[in-house]
């Protein structure tokens, strides 16, 4: 097994807002491994996003971040500004999901990627400048030298995608976190982009972390998989248990409602009953027992541990029978 | 950029156009004229007056005459200010109106832009609560109540600044209107800067920017300043315009020679050619700044620049 490089112990997000606290994230326990795709999934509001902004140093200013999260051994949460600033860009990197406004449209493309190397290398604009041509070309961008002068606004999302991902890598960060990096994208381009990253990362032994609600994303990149679902971890596991043998029942629900081209047309898609969860409520029992056809007593009571059922595999859940018909790995 | 020019100047052609029909029309449609005055003149008098000024002719003749003297850039003769013309009124007034206002404008960008880029990094701290509440204040009192308490206690009783007059711009007679018209504008451009500054600080690419690691110095003063300066261009173009000279209640108070007290005098005794005149200037220059506005929108913006 492969070294550990980012370790999550009791990551807790809180915002304040107008009508109390809202719990975003609770008892988060994970760790990102040397080299290796973790996929994050879960539907909006979750907490798969605001874990990653919260170790990034990101969260909107309304939000507290506690708990412990380890970069190779350092403690990195809650770190000052200063300290921030020599971390992010520079051992961890995050790209965004809509490269349309994760660019900033006044400065062109050069600017906003030899700035990067200016600030964490000490580089010249023109030595830096260099470098970011050799780095769009290795996310398959022709003519860079040229497009570097340009502006956002005159590249397609993909390429702006494929720039935001250059940008991220030019200093070799350990930890690249994608947060819905082909969400914004159209299905071609989007496997063009997930391409690009398993090519990265093989090149570079980058660990990347991968948040979706897209399981057909993780799917394909994931080494690895954890499930959220109102601020709370509920399953984790290799990618092909979780597909193949899930103990879940809403990774159940979730692969349930992914569209799928075998099923006749006028299959209805299944969906999952009910609504998220209001996270400024913390009830006392399992957060999906409102939702879940296995519920029973003890659901509502009890808040499910987060237990291993070996082989790497964990899950929140009291429920110890069957779950519904298991599908085929997609 | 030149063709956006040559454009733009060839649109003002008709809506200088309709303007100068439309208050020529309306201005003639008032009540009175410009000599039936209190004091009735004998109608020899009056109708002798009415010839030199071609005022017996039909008004569709006056209308013809009244453009193509324009077209020369000849505004006529002031009908109240016998004996000098609109031309000459203007070109005295309007130094003192560009002086003042352009003053006012320079103090309100030097004070109101820092305060508004600070009270938006400072968001929601004593220090942006209460410049927000100052410039509210601004906003809200007229200048017919600030200026007046300006003499009252810094010229009548503190004696520091003079209460008024011109005095050819000498400067100590230019702090207090400078200051009264600066006032409201500073608010303004305080309130506008910050509240353009926590939007833009809002948005996705400054996160990006500050997940690269950029010192937040540079987040700010390379990727936030420059879009949150665009709505204050969208603002100074009229308000520009509304300073150089709308300064009608300061050079009231402050008994400054501009063009704002020609125009309501002009207004108050029915001077045609002086109303009109000091219209059209004020149309041409809302019409400049607006373009000058959108041409500094394509020099900061290269979304802009495009098209």
């Amino acid at each position: 097994m492969a070294a550990s490089l980012l370790e999550i112990r009791n990551l807790a997000v809180r915002f304040t807002t107008g009508d109390g606290p809202v719990y975003a994230v609770n008892d988060l326990d994970l760790e990102v491994r040397r080299g290796e795709v973790l996929g994050m999934v879960g539907e909006s509001g979750s907490g798969k996003s605001q874990t990653w902004l919260a170790i990034m140093g990101l969260l909107a200013k309304n939000g507290r971040a506690e708990g412990s999260v380890r970069l190779g051994g350092e403690e990195i949460l809650n770190l000052p500004q200063r300290a921030l600033t020599r971390l992010r860009g520079e051992r961890m990197a995050m790209i965004f999901q809509d490269p349309m406004t994760a660019m900033n449209p006044f400065l062109t493309v050069g600017r906003q990627m030899t700035e990067v190397l200016e600030w964490h290398r000490g580089m010249s604009r023109r030595e830096a400048r260099a470098r970011c041509i050799g780095a769009l070309e290795s996310v398959h961008i022709t003519d860079a030298a040229r497009r570097l002068s340009m502006y956002p606004h005159e590249f397609s999302g993909g390429m702006r995608q494929r720039v935001m991902i250059a940008t991220a890598l030019l200093t070799e960060p350990q930890l690249l976190i994608c947060d819905e990096p082909t969400t914004a994208l159209d299905v071609t381009v989007q496997a063009q982009i997930l391409a690009l990253l398993d090519e990265l990362r093989q090149r570079f032994g980058t660990a990347i972390v991968l948040v979706t609600h897209d399981l057909g994303v993780i799917a394909q990149l994931a080494d690895r998989v954890i499930v959220m679902y109102a601020g709370r971890q509920v399953e984790q596991a290799e990618v092909h248990t979780l597909y193949g043998a899930y103990r879940h029942p809403y990774t159940e629900g979730l692969l349930r409602s992914v569209p799928r081209l075998d099923q006749p047309r006028s299959a209805r898609l299944a969906t999952i009953p009910g609504r998220p969860p209001d996270l400024a409520r913390r009830p006392a029992g399992c957060p999906f027992e409102p939702r879940c056809a296995y519920a029973s007593e003890i659901c509502r009571r009890q808040m499910p541990p987060l237990v291993s059922l070996g082989d790497a595999h964990l899950r929140a859940c009291h429920y110890d029978g069957a779950l519904g018909p298991q599908e085929r790995g997609a | 950029m030149i063709r956006l020019v040559l454009r733009r100047v060839l649109a003002a052609i008709p809506t200088l156009l309709v303007i100068i029909t439309l208050s020529f029309f309306m201005l003639r449609a008032a009540p009175g004229g410009p000599f039936t005055e209190a004091r009735r003149l004998p109608p020899q008098v009056l109708a002798n007056l009415e010839r030199m000024y071609h005022l017996n002719e039909p008004v569709w003749e006056q209308y013809g005459r009244y453009l193509t003297h324009i077209l020369r850039g000849d505004f006529g003769p002031s009908y109240v200010y016998r004996s000098t013309t609109v031309n000459a009124l203007i070109e005295q007034g309007l130094p003192v109106d560009l002086t003042i206002g352009g003053l006012a404008l320079a103090l309100a960008l030097l004070i109101g832009m820092p305060l508004g880029i600070l009270a938006a990094l400072r968001q929601n701290t004593a220090w942006d609560y209460v410049s927000m509440a100052g410039a509210m204040a601004g906003i809200s009192v007229p200048t017919f109540v600030v200026a007046p308490l300006m003499i009252l206690l810094l010229a009548v009783k503190a004696h520091w600044l003079p209460a008024g007059s011109w005095s050819n711009g000498a400067p100590d007679h230019l702090v207090l209107p400078v200051l009264a018209l600066a006032l409201p504008l500073i608010a303004y451009v305080a309130r506008i800067m910050r509240g353009s500054m926590v939007e833009v600080l809002n948005s996705p690419y400054i996160r990006t920017a500050r997940a690269k690691g950029l010192p937040e110095r540079t987040v700010i003063l390379r990727h936030a300043l420059k879009p949150a300066l665009m709505p204050l261009i969208s603002f100074l173009g009229p308000a520009v315009v509304n300073t150089l000279t709308g300064s009608i209640v300061v050079e009231e108070i402050f008994g400054l020679p501009g063009i704002g007290r020609f125009f309501v005098d002009g207004a108050l005794n029915r001077d045609y050619t002086l109303v009109m005149g000091v219209t059209i200037l004020y149309a041409m220059l809302i019409i400049a700044f607006n373009l000058i506005a959108d041409l500094l929108y394509g020099v900061l913006d290269p979304r802009a620049r495009q098209q």
